[in-house]
């Protein structure tokens, strides 16, 4: 994390080109809750001409983090730096209501815990009252799990750490278990052990950076003792933080459509006649720069018609916990979002982030599936 | 009639006339005196001001005194063999009107279609207010945005606010090679659409006329020969009638088409219509009207009406129903009839405003802004 | 007065807060910054003529600002004035393809209005380079250009009608969705007057058929010199290409760092576009190479695809922007003058760079003699911005000196005001000040832009100002 931020605030030329991009001014039209807005108040805070009120946060606050900003500017400002540092030096000085702060540590005493986790998957998926957020889970689904080894298919290209998350692994863990079958499928020597833990990347993108270089650098030193030639991450978020790390092992840190892009589809993927809408995750888009490959592995898939969502580059208001924490403009950010998607007419959304699909299903009209892309593989894989 | 040789004479006629209560109405060729509401004054003729002051073929701009006449420019441009260049400006009475008088009345002709009016090619302007104040406005660079456009505001402005005594316009390269497309059609929605269809699909035409009720769709392409062939046999086949013109039918177009619907006595609007409603128009016209010359490009042009007051009032109320607009260029009282339109009051507020700024005694042809209602 | 504007618009909509009015300090132009005391967010026509009532009322200054990506500051507010923002208007109204227009509200960008009516095989010309984010309405008050100007003209010749606020808050329309429609051109002098005279919120636009062919390409030479001879026999040669654009070394070089354009390595490289009829575009192309060989290209290259071009074009339009990555800091300027004139002219500037001992990058829209050229300094040296500016100043007289203009997109703003008399003299001056005067006689509407004040500037002889108390006959000037 960047200590001195004045380097980092004077790339900005003040030339505006980030604010189209930016969900919030997108909803709003307000500078403030602008990127170049945003770097204002920390280059007036920075100074000593502004302190730190509750207006000022409020306006950090609303920042989904979801980086559009930083691919649109032609002066290569690094905002998710900033925002990074940003909401740290928040969390250090500036004491939230209390009804905030309870509600902020709530979340954290379960998010980053699968094991907390698990009650509620069993609630969603026996149907129990939720608001509407909430995601539709199947008890089958939050059942699996990945072994904590599964051999190659066929002679073994590489050998893989697998992260197997938080929300994802408690929500999702089909999407793990097809992880893991597509991975071996593709060659590669799986190994997910269960005794890893949470990445950090909820906490290091609300501010809470101690709590989060705890927990990144403790799942990196684990993950970095099984001989891999990569560590491989299926939800984007994680991804993206696990690679910024300041550890040996975040080079070896891919997203899953990296390593299947790089490998090459194996013989044997069957046909699934779908129109495929892919929805661009922000933080494998704009933060690691993904976007070629999702799309290349599903293009590969016979009888697959891609389809590409209007405006990608806005997010779908999910961000994080920011669903959570900023519930109205979450909402109509998803709402914009599905209605995108809704006119596409597909058959399917995939997506490489749990918050983003969580997301997205709660405000499509009409109900059609929402996967991940490697579930759409390994049903391919498996007759299509 | 006041004849002033140079700018600094007309400043001293204008501040006499305004302290002595005089009025004054500006002339160039006299060819328009008849655009818009009848103003009263002595008239103070430009027409000492005639020389062309500057031309810089490398950068396409010319200056020149607003008492020039076109013709004139036209000539010495043709003259200067070593730059082929024109000012593209044809409006009606090309051959007397002077330079000042075609810009104080904003008029055009054909090539309106692909060069603009005339406030579209001027770039700066020097004027003389009624208190004498000498002043500049724009420049001699085409792209320039400062300070306020006062050259846009005397386009148009048939004499009231200022009296223009210099002129900067941008000039146009004359091109290669020039090909004439002709379509002969009484048939309203048809000439219409081989209109339409004579500038769709990539094609540009300089020039696109048409006249009615005679029934006539002219469209000329300039361009290098290749393009300008291709572009005509292209045009050309939209109708099974059009056909390319060889150089002699051009020559022999040529007369029927210029000067009109000047041609002939009877009353005289200009008009403007949306480009879907050019059928329409043309429907207008043969029942109340003429002559028709209009850029079907563009949907403006001229119209002479029957010189009866209900035909007059038929079409001005059928144009403005249309969502278009008409003005008035040669109409006597007596024809005028009331289906004009009446102005918006805000813009009518401002117009005497900004009257009352440059020429507070209302000095300037008097009348012409309806000052008094 | 705030308790009015929260009624008008919705106290939302009105902020106060000194962290938020800071945010609007400033537009494109960051040398330049104040806060204003309010800025209030209507969302319709009649609530931006209710906040000009109020602030009229209240006698309160107020600036109109669209995305504040201006670089002439004409956005800055007033101290303790009001800045009434248009970003809440951003709908197209109406897109009207068989009469080639377009009706969009004020906080639309101008990319937008293309977007809009691409499908439909049309476009919106004037294309500014910040076009993604720059408003119709802020277009509409600099008379914005872009490059393809060159063929297409600015804004002016693309607005047929607009919605306008008066500085007392009365609503009209000027202009006519019909062109040369008869009367004073009151739009005609509305559109670049940088929100001096009144509030635009409605703007009929023409659009334009897409050409049927375009062409790119890129020539690379060894001196600008070279590349401004090109240009010359381009224009004498009768060709009108739709945008001839000019880079040199330190603008290429900070372009491919931001975008990687893959331009060449070259002292200066053109940019020129033809775009037509087919069979236009074809015949004329081999002229252009031609020529651009003749004055010593040392490489042409032509966009293959529209990948190609589109990435040409984005080295182009990120230049300034881009320059944050090659220096701290920089101020760039709008000049124009004469074609002719620019060896000349460059020449002047290369002077400047020596005696100053800064650099200039320079990027120019070639075709029209309109300058950008881009002082590079480093604001945390001693004295070095006040140098960065006295060398954009020469250059702006140098412009001058050789029968340009002080601007020829960018506006006047507050950034040039107080050279406007290097350019038109006291009587020019009163005369656009009466100009002023008849639409807004208090003087509310963004004062302090355009025209000099004595205040700002010091006086200026022969231009006298008829203040307002005067003009009713109140006070003497004496």
């Amino acid at each position: 994390m960047t200590a001195d931020i004045r380097p980092l605030l004077d790339d900005c030329v003040h030339c505006g080109f980030c604010l189209p991009t930016c969900p919030t001014y997108r909803l709003w039209g307000e500078e403030p809750d602008s990127p170049r807005g945003r770097i204002l108040l920390m280059d007036l805070v920075e100074k000593g001409e502004l302190a730190v009120t509750d207006t000022v946060v409020q306006h950090w606050d609303r920042c989904l983090g979801c980086m559009a900003c930083v691919t649109s500017c032609p002066s290569g400002v690094r905002y998710d730096a900033l925002i990074e540092s940003t909401r740290a030096k928040v969390e250090r000085e500036y004491r939230r209501p209390r009804g905030e702060r309870w509600r902020r540590t709530a979340l954290f005493s379960v998010l980053p815990y699968h094991r907390r986790l698990r009650p509620a998957a069993y609630a969603l998926a026996l149907r129990l009252p939720a608001p509407k957020i909430a995601p539709r889970l199947k008890l089958s689904a939050i059942r699996q799990q990945p072994p904590a080894r599964t051999p190659a298919q066929g002679a073994p290209r590489m050998r893989v750490a697998m992260l197997l998350g938080c929300v994802q692994r408690a929500f999702f863990g089909d999407v793990n278990a097809a992880t893991a079958r597509v991975l071996a499928a593709y060659g590669c020597e799986v190994l997910a052990p269960r005794d890893q833990g949470c990445c950090g990347a909820l906490e290091l993108h609300a501010g809470r950076a101690p709590a989060a270089e705890r927990r990144r650098t403790a799942l990196l030193d684990r993950l970095a003792t099984l001989g891999a030639d990569r560590i491989v991450v299926n939800s984007a978020g994680c991804g993206s933080a696990l690679k910024e790390a300041d550890h040996p092992a975040a080079a070896l840190v891919r997203d899953v459509h990296e390593v299947l892009a790089e490998l090459g589809p194996p013989v044997g993927l069957g046909r699934l006649d779908l129109r495929v809408a892919y929805h661009d995750a922000c933080h494998l888009g704009h933060a690691q720069g993904v976007r070629a490959q999702p799309r290349a592995v599903l293009a590969a898939i016979p009888g697959v018609q891609l389809l590409e969502v209007p405006d990608p580059e806005i997010c779908c208001g999910s961000a994080g916990v920011y669903n959570l924490l900023q519930p109205d403009a979450a909402a109509d950010l998803g709402r914009r979002k599905a209605a995108a998607i809704d006119a596409l007419r597909a058959d399917v959304i995939a997506a490489a982030n749990p918050g983003c699909l969580i997301q997205i299903a709660a405000y499509l009209e009409r109900r059609i599936e929402t996967l991940h892309p490697v579930q759409l593989i390994d049903r391919a894989l498996r007759g299509g | 009639m006041l004849r002033p040789g140079s700018e600094e004479e007309v400043s001293e006629l204008l501040r006499a006339a305004d302290a002595d209560g005089r009025k004054l109405v500006p002339r160039g060729g006299g060819t328009k005196q008849t655009w818009g509401r009848p103003a009263e004054g002595e008239p103070l003729s430009l027409r000492e001001l005639d020389r062309l002051v500057a031309l810089e073929p490398g950068d396409f701009v010319c200056v020149v005194q607003a008492g020039m006449r076109l013709a004139d420019l036209d000539a010495a441009l043709r003259a200067d063999r070593g730059h082929r260049q024109r000012l593209m400006l044809d409006p009606p009475h090309g051959a007397d009107a002077t330079l000042g008088g075609i810009v104080a009345t904003n008029a055009s002709g054909p090539l309106r279609h692909r060069y603009g009016a005339p406030r579209d090619l001027v770039i700066g302007a020097r004027l003389v207010l009624p208190d004498g104040t000498r002043a500049k406005t724009g420049g001699k660079v085409v792209k320039n945005v400062a300070g306020y456009d006062l050259a846009r505001l005397l386009c148009g402005s048939l004499g009231s606010l200022a009296v223009i005594t210099e002129l900067a316009f941008r000039l146009h390269p004359v091109p290669e090679e020039s090909r004439t497309v002709l379509l002969e059609t009484r048939d309203a929605a048809r000439a219409a659409r081989f209109a339409a269809a004579a500038r769709g699909g990539g094609l540009m035409p300089a020039v696109l006329e048409l006249t009615w009720p005679d029934g006539r769709v002219v469209a000329r392409f300039d361009s290098t020969p290749d393009a300008a062939k291709e572009q005509a046999a292209a045009a050309a086949a939209h109708d099974d009638e059009a056909r390319v013109l060889s150089d002699s039918e051009r020559r022999m177009l040529g007369p029927r088409i210029e000067g009109r619907p000047w041609t002939a006595d009877g009353p005289v609007v200009g008009v403007g219509v949306p480009l879907a409603r050019i059928a329409d128009l043309l429907e207008l016209a043969a029942e109340h009207g003429e002559d028709l010359a209009l850029r079907g490009g563009v949907g403006v042009g001229e119209a002479r009406l029957k010189a009866e007051p209900d035909a007059v009032a038929a079409f001005v109320r059928g144009v403005t129903a249309l969502g278009g607009h008409v003005a008035r260029r040669r109409v006597p009282d007596d024809l005028l009839g009331d289906a004009w339109p009446a102005d918006d009051p805000v813009v009518r507020s401002l117009t005497l405003a900004v009257k009352a700024q440059l020429d507070p005694r209302g000095t300037l042809s008097p009348g012409r802004l309806a000052e008094a209602a | 007065m705030i308790a009015e504007l929260e009624r008008a618009v919705g106290a939302g909509n009105v902020m106060t807060d000194p962290a938020q009015v800071a945010s609007y300090a400033c537009d494109g132009l960051t040398g330049y910054r104040v806060s204003p005391s309010a800025v209030v967010l209507p969302a319709t026509t009649d609530e931006v003529a209710a906040c000009v009532r109020i602030c009229a009322d209240a006698e309160a200054p107020y600036v109109a600002r669209g995305a504040g990506t201006g670089l002439s500051g004409g956005a800055l507010p007033v101290a303790d004035g009001v800045v009434i923002g248009l970003q809440r208007l951003r709908t197209i109204l109406a897109v009207d393809v068989e009469n080639e227009r377009v009706t969009v509200q004020p906080g639309v960008t101008n990319l937008a209005v293309s977007a809009a009516v691409a499908p439909l095989g049309y476009y919106y010309a004037p294309d500014p380079s910040s076009q993604q984010v720059c408003t119709i309405g802020g277009n509409v008050a600099e008379n914005s250009g872009g490059a393809h100007c060159l063929k297409y003209g600015f804004t002016i010749h693309h607005v047929l009608a607009a919605t306008f606020v008066t500085a007392d808050g009365r609503i009209t329309r000027l202009g006519h969705p019909v062109p040369d429609s008869p009367g004073i051109d009151l739009l005609g002098v509305v559109v670049g007057s940088e929100g001096t005279l009144g509030i635009v919120t409605e703007i009929v636009l023409r659009i334009l058929p897409r050409p049927e062919a375009v062409d790119t390409l890129l020539a690379a030479f060894d001196s600008t010199d070279a590349a401004g001879d090109a240009v010359s026999r381009i224009i004498a040669a009768g060709v009108v290409p739709a945008a001839i654009e000019m880079m040199d070394r330190l603008t290429i070089e900070a372009a491919e760092q931001a975008v990687h354009a893959g331009y060449p390595d070259c002292e200066a490289a053109l940019l020129v576009e033809l775009d037509g009829p087919e069979a236009e575009v074809r015949s004329l192309r081999p002229v252009i190479e031609r020529l651009c060989r003749e004055a010593g290209a040392t490489e042409i290259r032509r966009a293959e695809d529209p990948d190609q071009r589109a990435r040409m074009w984005k080295g182009r339009k990120a230049a300034f922007a881009a320059m944050g990555r090659v220096s701290p800091d920089y101020y760039v300027q709008d000049g124009v003058i004469p074609r002719t004139k620019l060896p000349e002219v460059l020449r002047g500037i290369r002077e400047l760079e020596a005696t100053y001992g800064l650099r200039v990058g320079n990027v120019f829209h070639a075709g029209d003699g309109n300058l950008h050229p881009l002082v590079l300094y480093d604001g945390s040296e001693e004295g070095a911005s006040d140098r960065a500016l006295e060398v954009a100043t020469k250059i702006l007289e140098l412009c001058v000196e050789h029968g340009g203009s002080i601007t020829g997109e960018h506006g006047v703003g507050h950034d040039k005001v107080c050279s406007m008399p290097k350019m038109f003299s006291g009587d020019d001056l009163t005369v656009m000040d009466r100009l002023r005067a008849a639409f807004d006689p208090s003087g509310l509407a963004n004062p302090g832009k355009v025209l000099p004040t004595p205040r700002l500037c010091g006086e200026v002889p022969g231009f006298h100002r008829v203040h307002p108390v005067e003009a009713a006959g109140l006070g003497e000037r004496f």
